[in-house]
Formats: structure tokens, C-alpha cells, sequence
């Protein structure tokens, strides 16, 4: 006995196929144990699965979204908005200040290292020490993934 | 493709949103937030995790608008990104689960809205039969479940899932029926004693 594909018998029990092949399966079905027992099998999880219960969506929650992205627009303006022009001028000002500032203690640096720094950079100390917590990480990492 | 949940207004509100009406919004997610607390729900298991998740799709889907086309079924594109939550969400459980094998025995039993069946046995035996089916369905392939929650739950087409999912219609239908398979081997005898 031919059997009809596996996915043709689910597509059935969806009742997806066209009329035609629907028939011949039918038939099929209704001469053929084992293909009998799979469709029924599928029918009887198929109930199952509608029968379990769901849950609703939380009251107010539309209303919740709502108000989050009017929130999110509203931050969004208090940085872009036209009005804040001024505003928008001032922190533009402070961080070229800022970016002065760093320049200028960049500078100090390189002509003039402070004597604590010389040392700690010349012993090789802070490279082994930055090279090692990172094998650490690495060996934690490696661990919780074997753990898996 | 206009599907039958789609409903010509659709557009208009994803309009209204464009033009910075929330509200509009806010009517959009109570069109669809059944479906997705849905699907997160089944998908997941855990009712705690509906109001997240589905804060999340929404919160995606706001920020997609803008940029999606008018031609697409809206009903679809909002079940994408709710399916891309969840199969994300899914895999990141399914890694953390191994850590807590627990995970699966502590779901099982759990029903979240609870039966209305007044005898405690029938109850009892009703919930521990949901329980199980829920997780054995989040112990299917992330797409292979989606699949099969859009079929069972949402009534979806061959078609719909597959635009949904981004995949064809023959990878739909042997999607559908290795979830099949795969939950009758793994809910195994237990479907057997009950049918
Ligand atoms: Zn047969």
C-alpha cells in the first residue's frame, strides 16, 4: 500500500489541501491503520492544544503603551525640540570646554609623566596584571559554558 | 497579502500614528495585544512574562512603523516581531534552563488562568494535562512551535504563517508536521492513555 507523505496527512488534518487530494487521502485514511492512528493521534493533540487556557492582556495596558511612547517623544523633544535652541548652544559650549580641558591635561602628560606613572609603566606589572584578569574572565566564561 | 484579521483601518491608524496621534496608537495595541499576550503566553509559559514581552513587541513595533510598507499586512508584520521576541526569548530560556534543569518540573502543573471545573480531581487532572502539553510545546524547535501556536491558536493559513515567519509554504507545512511528530514522541504514552 502506498502511504501519502507525512506532511500531505498533517496538511489533511488542517484541512489545507486541495479538493482533490483531499479525497484520495480520505480514502486512503479510512483503508489504512497506521495512517488512521497518526491522523487520529494528530486530531486528539490538536484538542488538546485548543483546550489549554490563556491568559489576557494586563487591563490598561494599552492605554500604558500609550503613555510610555508619549513619554519617550517627549524626551526625545526636550534635546531636539526647536525651543531648546539655547539650551542645545550651552551644552555645545560645555563640551568644547570640556574637550579644551582634556586637551590641555593631555599635553601636561606627555611633556611631563608624574614619577609614579614612569615606574608602573616601565616595571611591566600593570600588563601582566591587565593580562591575567583577563584570562580569569576568560577561564570563567569557558567554565559556565562547559557547565552548560 | 490582506489577511482575514486585517481590516482596512489598519492603515489609517498606522497613519494617525505616523502624524504623532498616540492615541491612534493606543488603539492599535488594543486591536492586537490579545493575539500577542497569546503567543507569548503559549510560547513561553510563564504568565509573568506577558506584560514584558508584550511592552517589548509593542514598543518594536512603534518604532518600526515608520519604515514599514503600506502593501504588507499589518496583522503579519505585528505577529513577526512578536514571533522574533519570542523565538529570541525562547533560546535565551532554553540557555539559561540548562543551568536550572528544574525549569521544565517547576512549569509543569502551572495553569494561569485555572479551570472552572468545580470537582478538584477533574480540575487537578485538567491542569496537570495543560501543564504538560505546555511543556512539551516549549520543548519544540522555536519555529516549529510558533508554527504550530499560529495554526492551533490563531486559525492562521499555510500562507499567513509562512509571511509571518518569513519561510514557504512547503517549509510551513513540514514545519507543522515535525511539531507534530516531535510532541507526540515526546508527550508520548500520556496522549495514548487519555484518547
Ligand atoms: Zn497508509
Amino acid at each position: 500500500m502506498n502511504h501519502p507523505r507525512p506532511e500531505d496527512l498533517s496538511a489533511y488534518v488542517d484541512r489545507t489541501l486541495p479538493v482533490s487530494q483531499v479525497r484520495s487521502i480520505a480514502d486512503h485514511v479510512a483503508a489504512c491503520g497506521p495512517c488512521r492512528e497518526m491522523v487520529q493521534g494528530w486530531e486528539s493533540l490538536r484538542a488538546a492544544i485548543r483546550s489549554v487556557p490563556v491568559v489576557e492582556p494586563e487591563p490598561w495596558f494599552a492605554e500604558r503603551m500609550e503613555a510610555m511612547v508619549a513619554g519617550e517623544e517627549a524626551d526625545v523633544e526636550r534635546w531636539a525640540g526647536p525651543e531648546r535652541v539655547a539650551g542645545r548652544a550651552v551644552f555645545g559650549l560645555a563640551v568644547i570646554v570640556l574637550g579644551l580641558l582634556l586637551a590641555m591635561s593631555f599635553r601636561q602628560e606627555a611633556t611631563a609623566p608624574p614619577v609614579d606613572r614612569m615606574f608602573a609603566l616601565g616595571s611591566g606589572d600593570s600588563t601582566t596584571l591587565l593580562a591575567s584578569s583577563e584570562l580569569t574572565r576568560e577561564n570563567l566564561l569557558q567554565a559556565t559554558i562547559v557547565g552548560e | 497579502m490582506a489577511t482575514k484579521v486585517d481590516t482596512p483601518d489598519d492603515w489609517i491608524l498606522v497613519e494617525q500614528i505616523r502624524a504623532g496621534h498616540h492615541g491612534a496608537f493606543r488603539d492599535l495595541v488594543r486591536r492586537y495585544e490579545r493575539q500577542v499576550a497569546h503567543l507569548i503566553y503559549l510560547s513561553l509559559g510563564r504568565p509573568e512574562d506577558v506584560e514584558d514581552l508584550s511592552q517589548e513587541v509593542f514598543l518594536r513595533v512603534y518604532h518600526a512603523l515608520p519604515r514599514l510598507e503600506p502593501q504588507r499586512s499589518l496583522f503579519s508584520w505585528i505577529y513577526r516581531i512578536a514571533s522574533n521576541v519570542v523565538i529570541d526569548e525562547a533560546r535565551r530560556r532554553k540557555f539559561r534552563s540548562m543551568l536550572s534543569l528544574d525549569f521544565l518540573a517547576a512549569e509543569t502543573g502551572k495553569d494561569a488562568r485555572g479551570s472552572t471545573d468545580d470537582d478538584p480531581a477533574v480540575r487537578t487532572e485538567r491542569s496537570e494535562l495543560h501543564g504538560t502539553l505546555q511543556a512539551a510545546i516549549r520543548r519544540l524547535a522555536p519555529d516549529q512551535r510558533v508554527a504550530l501556536l499560529l495554526r492551533e491558536y490563531e486559525d492562521l493559513s499555510y500562507e499567513e504563517i509562512a509571511e509571518v515567519l518569513q519561510t514557504s509554504v512547503p517549509a510551513v507545512k513540514s514545519r507543522l508536521f515535525r511539531a507534530r511528530q516531535d510532541l507526540r514522541s515526546i508527550l508520548g504514552p500520556m496522549m495514548e492513555s487519555r484518547t
